[in-house]
C-alpha cells in the first residue's frame, strides 16, 4: 500500500468552499467525472450533515493492463461526506467500489479554517493506494495510480478554484445582484436629484436676473424721470 | 452535472437548486431543518431505478466507512509528517 498526505490553502472563507463543494460539478478540468448523484443525505441527531454520492468517471486503463481488465468502461466512486457547521470542518471520505481488487484508491480530506488566517481555509488530505494482483503485478499498478492520482489531482485543484471564482452559488450572484441595482437605482436617483436641484438653482438664477434686470431698468427710468 | 439516468436529469436540477440554496443560505447559518425532502425522494427513486435496471450494485455504496472504526489509518503516524510517501 502507498500512503501520502499533504495540506493546501485556499483564499476563500470556510464557507465560500464549504458551497462550492457541493456545486464543482460540472467544470472545464472535469471531464473525466461522468454523473453525480446523491444517494443518501440527512442531518444527523448532533446537527451534522451526512450525504453519501455515487460518482462515475472515465477509466481510461494503461494499454498494458487492458487485457487484465474486462469491466466497464467507467469506474463506480463512492463519497461520503459530513458537514459540522458548528467546528466548520467539512470532511469527505472517497474510495472506488469498482475495479477495486485490481486497484484501489481512498481519500480523505478536511476541509476547515486555515490555522495561518481565519479569512482563508485549508485542506488536509490523506490518500490511500492499493492493489490486491499478485506481487509481480502490484508494483506497476501501484506506479500507475500514483501518477493518474496526481494528474487528476491537479484537474480536481483547477475544477474546486473554478468553481470557487466562477461558479458562485445563484444566491450569492443574486444577492451581489441586488446590491449592484440597488447602487444602480442609488445612483440614478442621485443623478435626478442633482439635475432637479441644477434646474431650479437655474430658474432661481435667472428668476433673480430677471428681478435684477427690472429693478435696474426701474432705477434708469426713475433717474431718468429726474433728471 | 449529470445524473447516472437521463430521466432523473431534471429531478436532480430541481433537488440540486433546492438543496444549495437550503446549504448556504441556512444550514450552515444553523437552520437545521431540510425544506428539500420531498425533491430529494423523488429525485432519489427515479436513481435507485436506474441503478437496478443498469445492473449496478451498489449494496456496497452504502457500507458507512467515515466515523467508523473502518476508516483507513495513517500507517506512519507520529514518525512522520506530510508530503511523505511510504511504499
Amino acid at each position: 500500500m502507498k500512503f501520502f498526505s499533504c495540506v493546501a490553502d485556499f483564499a476563500h472563507t470556510w464557507q465560500e468552499l464549504a458551497s462550492a463543494l457541493w456545486q464543482r460539478y460540472p467544470n472545464p478540468f472535469s471531464k473525466h467525472v461522468l454523473t453525480e448523484d446523491v444517494l443518501e443525505r440527512h442531518v444527523m441527531t448532533d446537527g451534522k450533515l451526512y450525504s453519501l454520492k455515487l460518482l462515475t468517471k472515465t477509466n481510461p486503463l494503461p494499454r498494458w493492463a487492458i487485457p487484465l481488465y474486462n469491466g466497464p468502461k467507467f469506474v463506480t466512486i463512492v463519497e461520503e461526506s459530513i458537514v459540522d457547521p458548528i467546528t466548520q470542518t467539512f470532511t469527505t471520505y472517497t474510495r472506488n467500489i469498482s475495479l477495486s481488487h485490481f486497484m484501489s484508491c481512498t481519500e480523505k480530506c478536511i476541509y476547515k479554517i486555515s490555522e495561518s488566517n481565519p479569512e482563508n481555509s485549508q485542506i488536509e488530505k490523506s490518500i490511500w493506494l492499493d492493489s490486491n494482483m499478485g506481487y509481480g503485478l502490484k508494483r506497476p499498478i501501484l506506479e500507475f495510480s500514483m501518477s493518474r492520482y496526481k494528474s487528476n489531482q491537479v484537474k480536481a485543484s483547477l475544477g474546486l478554484e473554478y468553481a470557487l471564482t466562477h461558479g458562485l452559488p445563484p444566491t450569492l450572484k443574486e444577492r451581489l445582484k441586488l446590491k449592484t441595482d440597488k447602487f444602480t437605482e442609488t445612483a440614478k436617483q442621485s443623478t435626478e436629484r442633482i439635475s432637479k436641484t441644477a434646474i431650479l438653482a437655474i430658474s432661481k438664477a435667472e428668476e433673480a436676473k430677471n428681478k435684477a434686470k427690472s429693478k435696474a431698468e426701474l432705477a434708469k427710468s426713475v433717474k431718468a424721470s429726474e433728471g | 452535472m449529470d445524473s447516472i439516468g437521463e430521466e432523473c436529469k431534471e429531478l436532480k436540477k430541481k433537488y440540486d437548486e433546492c438543496f444549495n440554496e437550503w446549504f448556504g443560505e441556512q444550514y450552515l447559518k444553523g437552520k437545521t431543518t431540510d425544506p428539500c425532502k420531498v425533491l430529494f425522494k423523488e429525485y432519489r427513486e427515479c436513481v435507485h431505478r436506474v441503478l437496478v435496471e443498469k445492473g449496478i450494485d451498489v449494496q456496497e455504496a452504502y457500507e458507512k466507512v467515515l466515523g467508523t472504526s473502518k476508516e483507513l489509518s495513517d500507517p506512519n503516524k507520529k514518525e512522520t509528517e506530510t508530503q511523505n510517501v511510504k511504499k
